[in-house]
Parts: C-alpha cells; structure tokens; sequence
C-alpha cells in the first residue's frame, strides 16, 4: 500500500472524526459542567442543519452568510431550553434527566418534521469547495479538508475560552465543585445556561456544516446522538481532550476498518465502546473512576 | 281514487322509498392503506398513499366498485414490524376493512402476512420487494410491484453486455442490500465468467457519513459498482462521493432504484451523469395514451410527477379493482382464485403491462433501465438511452405449487 | 386500600369479555410491556440500577422461542423453560461484566452489549433471518387465541409481581437495598455487594425474557429491533410514567404499561406526529409529575418523590 493511500485513509479518518468531535466536544461540555447526559443532543445537531437549509433556502450561494446566524440561533434556541426545561430538573435524579432530554430529542425532532416536512434536505458545497486538494498526489475533497480546518479552529477556540478567559475558567471550576462556586457567591445557574448554550452552540455548528454532506430527515437528530455517545464513551465523559480523542479514534478505526475488514464494520465501533468500558470505564481521558468498591 | 288503492300506492311509494334510500346507503368497500409516514422512508409513503388515493378517487369517479363507493383508510406503520401488526389489526378487528394494501417496509409485510391467513383478508403489496415474502407462498398475499431479485437479474443482464471485469459493490447493511447483490453478482458470473469482484461494502442503514467506505472501494479500483443504496442513503452517499470525485474515477456506477424521484429530485443538479439506474417505473417511458393520461392525472392532483411508488400503488390499487369485479365478491377466496384465474391475471398499467404468475402471486412485468442526463425541461436528471428488461429475462423458478 | 388488588385483579379478569376484539390485542400488549416493567423496575429500584440494555434479554427470549419453534419445530409452551435459561445466562454475561461500574457508566455498558447482541442477530440472517426476521411462528391450540394468550400474559404477570414482592421482602431485599443505598458500610461487614447486584440483574434480565416469549405469541413473529435501544427505552417510560415508587403490589410499572400502550394506540391511529405527543406528556410528566400516574392517586407517593429529590438535594 503506498503512502499517498495511506495518507488519503488517514484524511478520511480526520474528516469522519472533525465532525463526530464537534458533536461530542458539545455533549462532553454539558455533561461536565452540568452532570447531564443530553440526549437531546443530536436534535439540536439536526436543527442547525434544518435553520441553514431554511435560510438559505437551499441554495449554497448564501452558504457563509447564513452559517454563524444559524449558529447564533441555535445558541439562543439552547439557552432558551436550558433556562424552561432544564433548570428545574437539575437537582432531580439522573433517570429524570435522561427523560427530559429524551423527550426533548422526540419534541425537536417532530416539530422539525412539522415545520419543513419529511422529504430529504440537503444543500450543494458552497461556492469554491467543489473541487479536490491534493495531498502526496492523493485527491482529498476541499470541503471535508476546509472541514477539518474549521473543526480544528472550534477546537482551538473552544481551549482558549476555558483556559484563558474568565468565564472559561468558572466553566472548568464548575465540573469540579459545583457547591464551592456557589459559596463564592457565583451565579451557578446562569454560568450552566451559558455552558448548554455553548455546547448546543457547537452541535448546531457541527449539523450546519455536515447539510451540504448529508440528507437531512429526523432520523438523523437519533443517529448522531448515538454517535456522539460512542465517542464521548471511548473519550472520557466530561474532557473536551476526551471528545478529541475518542473522535480521532473511532474516526480512524472506521477508516481503516472499512478498508481491512469490511465485513465486521458495524459490530466494530459497539466493540470499541464495550472494550472501553470494561477496561477503562470513565474513557480513555476521563477523569472520575466509577467502579463499584 | 278509493282508499284501498290510495294505501296501496302509498305503502309502494315506501318501499320504493326504502329501497332506494338503502341502496343509496350501501356501505362503503373499506381498504387499509399501510404505508411509512414518519421517518426516513416517509417520502417514499407519502407518494404511495397519493398513487393509491388517485386510484381511488378515479374508481369512485367512475361508479366506484360492486356498486358500492370504495374507501381508504390511510395507516403509518413507521417501518416497524410490531406497529404494522398492531395497526393492521386495527383496521381488520375495529375499522372491518376487506382488503389490506401497501407496506413499504419489507419487515412490516413479512409480519402482516401471517395475518392474512389467520383473519381471511387479501393483502396487495405494492413495494416491499424482498423476494422471500412471495416465496413463502401465502394464498391471499399478492404482490403487483417487481420484487428485488427481478430487479438484480435486470442488472445482471445489462451489466453482462457491458465490457467491465472488475465489479465492486456498495450496498446497505440489511436483507435487502445483501440480496440485491448476491442475486446480481451470481446472475452476472453465470453470464460472464471472467467477472472479478474488485470489493464489498457495507455501510449500515442511515449512515451519515460514507467518507472510509467511499475512500476504501476506491482503494479496490474496480471498473464499475452495483448499488442497492436509496431513499436518503443515496442522496447522502452522492454528495460525499461527488466530493471525492468517485464518479469520475469509476467507469459505471448501477443502482436498481437510484431514479427514484423522491432520490433524484433533491439531488438535483448534482446526480452523477451517464450513470445506469433504474427505478421500477419511469414516468417518461412508455409514451404510451394510457401512462400520458396518468402522469397528466397526477401531475394534476399532486403537483408532482409520480415517482415509481405512486404508480405501483395506483396500479395495485387498480388491479385489486379489476380481480374484485371479476370475483364480484370481496371473499378472499374469491379474490384470490379471480388473481389467480386464466393463467393468472394481466393488467395494462401505465408502466405497461403486468402478470400475475398464479403460483406465487408476484407479478413480473418489463423492466426499464437508462442512463441518467440532464434535462433542461425537468429540475432533475432524467434517463435516456432506455434499455427494456422484457418480463421473460426477469422471472425465476418459484417452489410454490400452483 | 386492601382491597384494591383484588378488585384490580378481578376487573383484569373479565376485561376480555368486555372488551372489543382489537381491545383484548392492545390488551395483551399492555399485559406485556407491564410484565417488562416490573421485571426492570426490581433491578432500577431495588438496586438503583438503571440499565438501558433490557431489551438484550426482552429480545433473547423472544428469538429462542422463535427459533425453536421456527428450525426444530418445538411446541411453544416446551420453549419456555430454554427461554429461561438462554436468558439467565445472556443476563448472567452481561450483568458479570456490567455491575462492577455504577450510574451512568453502567448505563452505557448495558447499552454498549445490547446493541452488540442487535447487530450480531441482525447481520446473522443465515440464522436468525437478519432484518426479515423470523415469522409466521404461532402457538398451536388456545395459546394461539387472543384470550388464551391474554390469560397467558396475566398469569405471568401476577406470577412475577408477586414472586418480585416476596424477593423484594425478604432479607435478601432489604440486602439489596442496603446496597444500593451505602455500599461501602454493606461490604464492610462481610456482604458480597457483587453478587447480590449480579443475582437482582439476572433475575431481573430472565423475567424480562419470558415477557419477550410472550410478545412473539402476540406477533407471530420476531426482528431485530426487539432488541434495539428503542425497546429499552421504552420500558423505562413504562416505569417511570407509571411511578418508580415502592408501593406495595407494583402499580406503578403496570399502570405506566397500561397508559403507555394505550395512549400509543389511541394516538397513532390518528396522527403520524406520535412521537411529539410522546415527548410533550414525557414534559409535562418529568416537569410537574415526578410521581408518575401512581402519584396522581397516592399522597403517600407524591410526597416519596419529593423526600427523595430532597435527599439528593442535600447530598
């Protein structure tokens, strides 16, 4: 096998594992800094994609103009739901939690089916990614290469938020001990609306950039929160570095897997998140051991 | 008049009242119309219940059927096999439909059809194509749409007059991808000996993200590839394929249902070209009266043109029609031996002509395949250089007896 | 109140007679999924567990009975006992190495296994018929009737709630319990806190099956989605509609069954949005009915619930 294939499986790793991060990085965030496991998660992947095919009406020429406002209101749209639904409950016990943000997922989900019915959303590469890039003479699409970028740029501003701004420091505080910040008379319930929106934000982020790669139905929202739950799994629930890892690994074991063992493709990546859990429970770069003593 | 005759005109004039009125009242033919409503199947339901529902209409239009109006009675099965039961026994125990039509699932018709039996009542399947529904040869089960393996025996034929060797396969991860392609790749070797299979992949059903299977069968270089990928697995696999260019690398890509309106009109200008699909019915072929007249009735009705699952379901619904006036009954028994009658019943369809084989119930008929082109009178790609299937190619030996 | 088991039971007793036909077949569903309930209610209450991997062994009892029946021809009620043994020991391999870890890392684990265990049956067709399942299965003589199976499924159901509240009394229980609520003090004395958890799942996972047993009958046939997540999720509804709660004879899993699948049925035959009905009662429920249906009646439950949120509050 020469380099240049290799290279372009790796790629391919890369691109699969760009957009699984940008799910998980969001889920992990919330479920640090709030203790919840938002299933709700993929719902709000699904409307980003779903606020973008509306407001450029399905034509890629708007594609850049209209990217960060369906972020934005997906951001809003987050916060919106942290503050209704999710306040009350935060104190409730976990399998609470779980079906609130089930219903959630459904409530979203069918309201999008609602509202733009149920035919195939999908939107052409914006002007100017058509085309391929090459890396070692191997022919790498632009777009999943600009995906990459922009995944890695989320990344990187996610960091310098929580390591180099205040706020990112009550953040990364907060999933340590939540009842210390409160007696340091910090206002915990706003910091959590702001940490699900900003998690909600990178979901949304994460479904508008994948509609000009994917079909858009409501299946879609259940497909990516169980994706996102692998990866966050495999990571470590709760480490931004977790969602990071998790998602290059399964990014690339799908990648090659494809390639090596086609047959086995979908027992693999369930096999990953048992061997995960059995040996290593809270995730390759998680941090609170969970086992029984 | 005297009183006596006076009475008698009045007590006829009741009756002649009372007769009319019940006559008049007769109650409607109910059928059950399952179809995927929600979900991500639900485009191909919502043109089936519309295929169906302008047969109806046009039936009703005409005198309805036995005299009596016919109704529908429209069900979502979500494409889960527990539903579609449960919903079906809805309509045969509290709603006391005759016949049963529909089911796009495979699943879901495999779990009706013991039903059939066991309540008596006829169930017309108009798309679930999984062979192994018709050979499990149930006596009011019929199927009046071709089923998959016809359709990967199309393919085989093709592909074997085209000069490629090496064929690859990329197909979902269920029955239907699996039978697709092993009932192709073995037709195709019978008929070229010299085929090698240059690789196999399988992305699970509802994969977002084709990128390592794309990139792994490109890695095989085969010459061309089978696919039974549809409904919004293919929209999202050709996008992503586009973007790594697979279209252009590869000779030929074939996919028996890749022309599937409710497929091709979202992709829209971005539909690969010169690539051969089929989709069981194409609304542009035959030019005949009777499918112009029907394209016009949908396109009329809907606002559409009618995919390939509108026009099965109308045909269905249509021969269902035909077998009840022959059986002039609504008994399943009567149904059935009116289907079975003469050879086994045939129906001029708008895609053409239709038989049913009387040991199977499945209907064979030509299939139409072409090459996909752009068109600057429709939004979409449509399909040129038509190559017919003639229903003789399609049919295969059947362990039912007759 | 002591009288309302009974007058319960009675009422189950004659509502085939009642009843419609399609009635007495959403009936016997509603039987079903209360079994289910209760069977996973005793490992989510008793052993504060909640485990989103039971449809594994919901689906193991339903695919050994079907192919018993479907491959080797075996009379239904003969299936039964393998039933119970094939889940016992899916429940005993996947307890083993799921109850070391504790809330939602056991969670993921039983759900990690199940959908293991769906995608092997479901790429297997040369065994298990992959996704065209297996079908045309049906009990032979009065089992394959709606009301012999609706008495079927009501004796089970009695049966493992009351065998469930004898467990749930005994010592062994009140072990259970002391597990779940101090784990640490229970091992300090000598306990194996692993073996009573493991002994809860597998009990919990093989009462499960034999409802899985009866769906097949109710069906006729199986798929793989019986055992995908979906199931799973829909048992814990179940629970969790009707009221966790540790009320004497179980209502709440059964009472949250019975809306569950009545509500499904009403609904769906009239809208193909069900799943945004779903979601806005699953709201309006968690939002301002933590007790469940049973705390619609029961003070003593309501006022369980709020302790409960307190104590956690404090903690």
């Amino acid at each position: 096998m020469n380099p240049s294939l290799l290279l372009l499986e790796f790629m391919t790793g890369l691109a699969s594992a760009s957009s699984l991060f940008l799910l998980a990085a969001g889920l992990s965030l919330i479920f640090g800094a709030l203790g919840i496991v938002n299933f709700a998660h993929g719902s709000f992947y699904m409307l980003g994609a779903y606020l973008l095919f509306w407001m450029t009406r399905g034509d890629a020429g708007s594609f850049w103009h209209y990217l960060l406002l369906a972020v934005a209101a997906s951001v809003v749209i987050g916060a919106a739901v942290e503050r209704i639904f999710l306040r009350p409950i935060l104190r409730r016990p976990e399998h609470f939690q779980i079906l609130l943000t089930y219903a959630l997922l459904l409530v979203i989900a069918d309201v999008c089916r609602l509202a733009f019915g149920s035919d195939y959303k999908s939107i052409s590469m914006p002007p100017g990614f058509g085309g391929p890039v090459f890396f070692l003479g191997a022919p790498f699409p632009a777009y999943y290469a600009g995906l990459v970028g922009l995944a890695a740029v989320a990344g990187v501003l996610l960091w310098l938020f929580l390591h180099r701004t205040r706020y990112g420091l009550l953040v990364r505080a907060v999933t340590q001990d939540r009842e210390m910040l409160e007696a340091l008379g910090i206002n915990v319930p706003a910091l959590f609306t702001i940490v699900f929106a900003l998690g909600i934000g990178l979901a949304g982020f994460g479904g508008a950039v994948s509609l000009p790669l994917q079909s858009m139905s409501t299946d879609v929202a259940v497909d990516a929160v169980i994706s996102a739950f692998i990866v966050v799994v495999v990571g470590g629930l709760g480490s931004i570095w977790g969602a990071l890892a998790g998602a290059f690994l399964i990014g690339e074991v799908q990648a090659f897997g494809a390639l090596l063992l086609p047959e086995f493709s979908i027992v693999f990546v369930y096999l990953l998140m048992a061997l995960v859990l059995l040996f290593r429970p809270w995730g390759l770069l998680g941090r609170a051991p969970a086992v029984r003593t | 008049m005297n009183r006596t005759v006076k009475a008698g005109v009045a007590s006829l004039t009741i009756l002649a009242a009372a007769a009319s009125a019940s006559l008049a009242q007769q109650p409607p033919i109910k059928i059950g119309v399952i179809n995927v409503l929600s979900g991500s199947f639900a485009a191909y339901g919502k043109t089936g219940k519309q295929g169906a529902q302008l047969a109806v209409e046009e039936i009703n239009q005409a005198g309805g059927l036995l005299g009596r109006q016919v109704e529908i009675i429209q069900v979502d099965d979500q494409a889960k096999p527990d539903i579609g039961v449960q919903e079906a026994k809805r309509l045969i125990l509290n709603e006391k439909v005759n016949v049963l039509l529909g089911v796009d699932s495979s699943s879901v018709a495999l779990a009706l059809a013991p039903l059939t039996n066991e309540y008596k009542i006829p169930l017309v399947v108009t798309h679930a194509a999984t062979p192994a529904l018709t050979e499990q040869c149930n006596p009011y089960v019929f199927r009046t749409s071709n089923n998959a393996r016809m359709d990967a025996f199309a393919a085989a034929d093709l592909a074997a007059k085209l000069p490629y060797k090496r064929w690859a396969n990329i197909g979902p991860d269920y029955e239907f991808g699996h039978a697709s392609w092993n009932d192709f790749i073995a037709r195709l070797k019978e008929k070229r000996p010299d085929v090698v299979v240059a690789g196999e992949q399988w992305p699970k059903g509802g994969e977002s993200n084709y990128t390592p299977y794309i990139t792994a069968l490109m890695q095989g270089q085969p010459e061309a590839v089978f696919s039974a990928l549809w409904a919004g697995d293919l929209v999202t696999f050709v996008r992503q394929a586009n973007a790594f260019g697979f279209f252009k690398q590869i000779k030929l890509f074939e996919d028996p249902v890749g022309a599937a309106l409710e497929t091709i009109g979202p992709l829209g200008k971005e539909a690969p070209l010169g690539e051969l699909f089929s989709t069981r019915y194409w609304f542009l072929y035959p030019d005949s009266k009777t499918n112009k007249a029907f394209v016009d009735a949908y396109h009329k009705r809907w606002g559409e043109y009618p995919s390939y699952n509108a026009e099965e379901h109308y045909a269905g619904m249509q021969m269902l029609a035909q077998a009840i006036r022959q059986a002039k009954s609504l008994d399943a028994e009567a149904i059935r031996n009116a289907f079975e009658a003469g050879g086994g019943i045939t129906y001029e369809a708008p895609e053409g002509k239709k038989w049913m084989r009387p040991a199977d119930h499945q209907v064979f008929e030509n299939l139409v395949w072409g090459y996909t082109a752009s068109s600057d009178q429709y939004p979409f790609v449509i399909l040129k250089d038509i190559q017919v299937i003639p229903e003789k190619d399609t049919v295969y030996p059947t362990k039912c007896a007759k | 109140m002591k009288v309302l088991p009974f007058a319960v039971l009675l009422l189950l007793l004659v509502l085939p007679w009642l009843l419609p036909a399609y009635g007495v077949q959403v009936a016997i569903q509603a039987l079903v999924l209360a079994g289910f309930a209760v069977s996973f209610n005793f490992l989510f209450r008793n052993a504060g567990l909640l485990s989103f991997g039971h449809a594994a062994f919901f689906g193991a009892g339903a695919y050994t009975a079907a192919l018993l029946m479907s491959k080797w021809g075996w009379n239904y009620l003969a299936t039964l006992p393998v039933v119970l043994a094939v889940t016992a020991l899916v429940a005993l391999v996947i307890g083993f190495l799921s109850v070391r870890l504790t809330k939602i890392y056991f969670t993921m684990l039983t759900l990690a296994f199940a959908q293991m265990l769906w995608a092997v049956v479901h790429r297997w067709y040369n065994f298990t018929g992959g996704d065209n399942g297996i079908t045309n299965v049906r009990p032979a003589g009065l089992l394959g009737t709606a009301h012999g199976l609706y008495y079927l499924s009501l004796a089970c159901l009695v049966f493992v709630t009351l065998l469930l509240r004898v467990v749930v009394r005994s010592p062994a229980g009140y072990t259970l319990r002391a597990v779940r609520d101090n784990p640490v003090r229970v091992a300090a004395i000598g306990v194996s806190t692993f073996e009573y958890v493991l002994a809860a799942f597998v009990l919990s996972g093989t009462f499960s099956g034999l409802f899985g047993f009866l769906q097949l009958a109710w069906q006729r046939s199986v798929f793989p989605d019986l055992l995908y997540w979906t199931t799973s999720a829909q048992v814990i509804i179940a629970v969790i509609l009707g009221g966790s709660g540790s009320t004497k004879w179980d209502y709440g899993p059964i009472a949250g069954a019975a809306v569950l699948v009545s509500a499904q049925a009403a609904v769906q035959s009239r809208t193909q949005y069900w799943p945004l009905a779903l979601g806005l009662v699953l709201l309006v429920l968690v939002l301002f009915f933590p007790a469940g249906v049973v705390g619609l009646f029961s003070r003593a439950e309501r006022r369980r619930a709020q302790e409960e949120e307190l104590d956690r509050a404090a903690a």
